[in-house]
């Protein structure tokens, strides 16, 4: 354990140092992997599949907000879809707006869920974000999640149906946006999804506020069983075939509990205040100021109870 | 001569103004119950496109049917049960709004008062650096200075 605070603390140490270029970095790898996970499987623009464009978008995005990004991601789903069909990326523009109008006005931050959703499941463990959310966030941001789940199932209908879409005439603008509402609306999976989720972040969130000891382990655990029994009895429940395999529901459900762990231990836990460079003036002066945050190194409370004190002392007397 | 309390009070609100403040020290213009309305209102106006939105999401979705029964609907019972949600969409946002912009305010109040209080302490100490040159301008402290200089 004390090993892993000091890594801890070095780490904590790293980012204070190093956050001018770690915040880009993260940012843009993390744009690379969205964009790249989004051409796959929603790539019908030839010109944003193009890797130098993406290159572009990522190094463009790590400079920019958190709101803006998200802006830009959207954006790019919409040009996706657009190339597929007009009628489509006009549903889900609507779509955009109506939980921009409905949420995001009054809590932006939470647009980093929405986006991240649709990533995570596509690598195939979702189930790390609402644990995380859980944690980290306040039961309101279940909206965020159920807004995430609907618009993973949007792009997952869309990339699955291609040929079928396609083949509508173009006259038949109606029949096209009907396929996709109607496949949204009786999406059992869907549904099943966004409740599980629901009751993940509020189960995780409970377990952490109770006053217990290691709170915040139980409610990963706790959160991750929740999620498998959900899912377990709801694949059962409504009779969902294609909502993958049970193995598949298990082994995503461990590692996203292992990930939520770690991030736990070496995001959540610490408090990565950050440097900051400011100036201002005063009559006299110009300041250009960086203020650094004092980093308080703790070094761990160690009891050692020497059961073999004697040996221990033999053994150093006889180096 | 720098003053090392100074800049360090005028840093921490620097890093006030650049992060939080510059979205809660303009709140600061606003009385409670004005700042409250203001979002409240807009909100409703948010919440009245949304709701259009998602009737228009509906209506293109069953615009069909819509169209095949045109003549058996009797489109005045449409309007009032659009009216009535829409009217009870709109007391739920208000409601939600009142809650949200009532704790957010609360919540800026108290970091404005840090800012403000900071704010005071620099102008004291500001004040205070002004007499002290003032007396070494006119070379001491004695009352009586100020007729040696004239």
């Amino acid at each position: 354990m004390m090993s892993l605070l000091v890594i801890k603390e070095k780490l904590k140490q790293f980012y204070s140092k190093n956050d001018f270029y770690l915040i880009p970095l993260i940012k843009f790898i993390g744009v690379l992997i969205i964009l790249s996970l989004l051409n796959s499987n929603i790539g019908f623009m030839a010109l944003l599949k193009n890797i130098g464009v993406v290159l572009i978008i990522s190094l463009v995005c790590s400079f920019l907000p958190m709101s803006l990004v998200i802006v830009i991601i959207s954006l790019v789903i919409l040009a996706h879809i657009y190339t597929l069909s007009l009628e489509l990326a006009v549903i889900v523009l609507i779509i955009f707006l109506i939980m921009f109008l409905a949420y995001y006005r009054f809590a932006p931050r939470d647009g980093l869920v929405l986006m991240l959703m649709p990533v995570l499941y596509m690598l195939k463990i979702p189930y790390i974000l609402p644990i995380a959310v859980g944690l980290v966030a306040t039961p309101v941001s279940i909206v965020s999640v159920i807004f995430g789940t609907l618009l993973y199932f949007i792009l997952k209908f869309i990339s699955s149906n291609t040929v079928l879409i396609t083949n509508i005439s173009d006259d038949n603008v109606l029949l096209k946006i009907n396929t996709l509402l109607d496949g949204l609306l009786k999406s059992k999976e869907m549904y099943l999804a966004m409740a599980a989720f629901a009751i993940v972040v509020i189960v995780v969130y409970v377990i952490r506020r109770m006053s217990i000891n290691h709170s915040w382990s139980v409610a990963i655990i706790a959160g991750g069983l929740v999620n498998l029994a959900v899912f377990l009895l709801g694949n059962i429940g409504f009779n969902i075939t294609d909502g993958g395999s049970i193995g598949m529901l298990v082994i995503g459900t461990i590692v996203s509990i292992v990930i939520v762990y770690i991030l736990q231990f070496c995001v959540f836990s610490v408090d990565y205040s950050r440097t900051e460079h400011t100036q201002f003036e005063d009559d006299e002066y110009y300041y250009y100021v960086k203020a650094v945050p004092k980093i308080k190194v703790t070094t761990p409370e160690v009891s050692v109870k020497r059961i073999n004190a004697r040996k221990t002392r033999r053994t150093r007397t006889e180096k | 001569m720098l003053n090392e309390e100074k800049i360090q009070l005028m840093t921490k609100l620097a890093i006030y103004e650049q992060r939080e403040g510059k979205k809660e020290i303009p709140m600061s213009k606003y009385f409670k119950s004005d700042y409250v309305s203001i979002n409240m209102v807009k909100t409703v106006i948010a919440a009245t496109i949304n709701y259009f939105l998602i009737v228009l999401i509906w209506l293109l979705y069953d615009l069909e049917g819509f169209l095949n029964n045109l003549t058996n609907i009797n489109l005045l019972d449409i309007g009032k049960i659009i009216l009535v949600l829409y009217i009870g969409f709109i007391l739920l946002y208000m409601v939600i709004a009142y809650v949200v912009y009532n704790y957010k305010f609360r919540q800026v109040r108290e970091s404005l008062k840090l800012y403000n209080a900071g704010l005071k302490q620099i102008n004291k100490i500001q004040e205070e650096e002004g007499k002290i040159k003032e007396q070494i301008e006119m070379g001491g402290n004695d009352e009586y200075d100020e007729s040696f200089s004239n």
